[in-house]
């Protein structure tokens, strides 16, 4: 008798560790993150002073609000940058359904402006709608790739130069911080699936 | 012409037959945006001769220059440096992909649109001269 006491209550027990076993289990593979490193805590940038490919000032503030997606290359770049830029446009179009406030934005920053003017950025971006081409002095992208951890480096190449960059993608939140970073080699559709799960789970 | 000379002709005709050359596949150039005068062509290069061979260079109608480049990764950081040259064993099969080894086309002659086909010459050390097309494409 004293033997069936306990039988009922470890049943119960077991059951209950199972239940919550199993529900961890399908929480953590839902929310499982494919190729995003993303920030125990989301880290701010300081001030920069950039323009966009219609001319308009692309500051701090501009990455409020929502979420942005950040890149940085050069348009003289035939390999790395549409390759990936064709990525992105295909992302946004895997995320179109999403309200605006948690679809990311994509932004391409040049780090090669003595040749990226915002006439060039203009033509550049308008192959994928929504692309926002940002350039500027090269002191206030310095602040931006400084503060992303984003390395340029310039290389002579024939009678001309090429850019050696830090191809990984940098997702910013709402409040213009740190908040992601994806790195190389990119996978659209882990990446795709990221962004939904970090946008649609934070209610920031 | 007689029957030894026709089968003389024959033989020769099968030697030449059995010469394989290097094989061009899959290739693809990537439409040159609106702003730039650069961009890239991909392939895949098989070498089924019975002989190693290095690819020396490349040439196309309608780029002033092309040159074989290679986009190699490190740290996240993506470098692109100009390919003198690219051994092939026999047998083996190389893959020009994006992110990866691919030709780099400067400066075209015209304005071309998807769908437009250029025209490529690969170049090898042992004198061969592959010429293959290859289409503009979004991919």
């Amino acid at each position: 008798m004293t033997g069936q006491k306990w039988i009922l209550p470890s049943i119960a027990v077991l059951a209950l560790v199972l239940g919550v076993t199993t529900a961890a289990y399908i929480t953590s593979r839902d929310q499982k993150i494919y190729a995003a490193t993303v920030l125990p805590n989301p880290r701010p940038l300081r001030e920069f002073e950039l323009v966009d490919h219609n001319g308009e000032p692309f500051t701090k503030e501009s990455l409020r609000g929502g979420w942005n997606l950040l890149f940085f290359g050069f348009t003289n770049c035939p390999d790395v940058c549409p390759t990936t830029l064709h990525m992105l446009r295909d992302a946004g179009d895997a995320l179109a359904g999403l309200p605006d406030e948690q679809r990311p934005r994509a932004v391409f920053v040049s780090v090669d402006p003595m040749r990226d003017t915002p006439e060039v950025m203009f033509d550049y971006v308008s192959f994928a709608p929504g692309l926002i081409g940002v350039t500027g002095e090269l002191s206030a992208i310095q602040i931006l790739t400084t503060d992303l951890g984003v390395a340029v480096n310039y290389t002579a190449m024939g009678d001309t130069y090429t850019v050696d960059h830090t191809a990984s993608l940098f997702l910013t939140d709402p409040d213009g911080r740190l908040y992601a970073i994806f790195n190389t080699p990119h996978d659209g559709e882990q990446i795709v699936a990221d962004l939904r799960k970090i946008v649609t789970a934070s209610s920031r | 012409m007689n029957r030894l000379a026709l089968a003389s002709l024959f033989g020769l005709l099968v030697a030449c037959g059995t010469t394989e050359q290097p094989i061009v596949e899959d290739a693809w150039v990537r439409p040159v945006r609106s702003g730039t005068t650069m961009t890239a062509a991909y392939f895949t290069l098989t070498n089924p001769t019975g002989y190693a061979l290095t690819l020396i260079g490349a040439e196309s109608p309608d780029f002033a220059s092309v040159s074989i480049h290679e986009t190699t990764q490190e740290n996240d950081v993506s470098r692109m440096r100009p390919v003198e040259s690219i051994s092939i064993d026999t047998g083996e099969k190389l893959t020009f992909r994006p992110m990866g080894k691919h030709l780099m086309l400067m400066q075209p002659k015209g304005v071309f649109v998807e769908g437009d086909v250029v025209e490529f010459i690969l170049k090898f050390d042992d004198g061969t001269v592959l010429s293959f097309d290859a289409p503009f494409e979004y991919r």
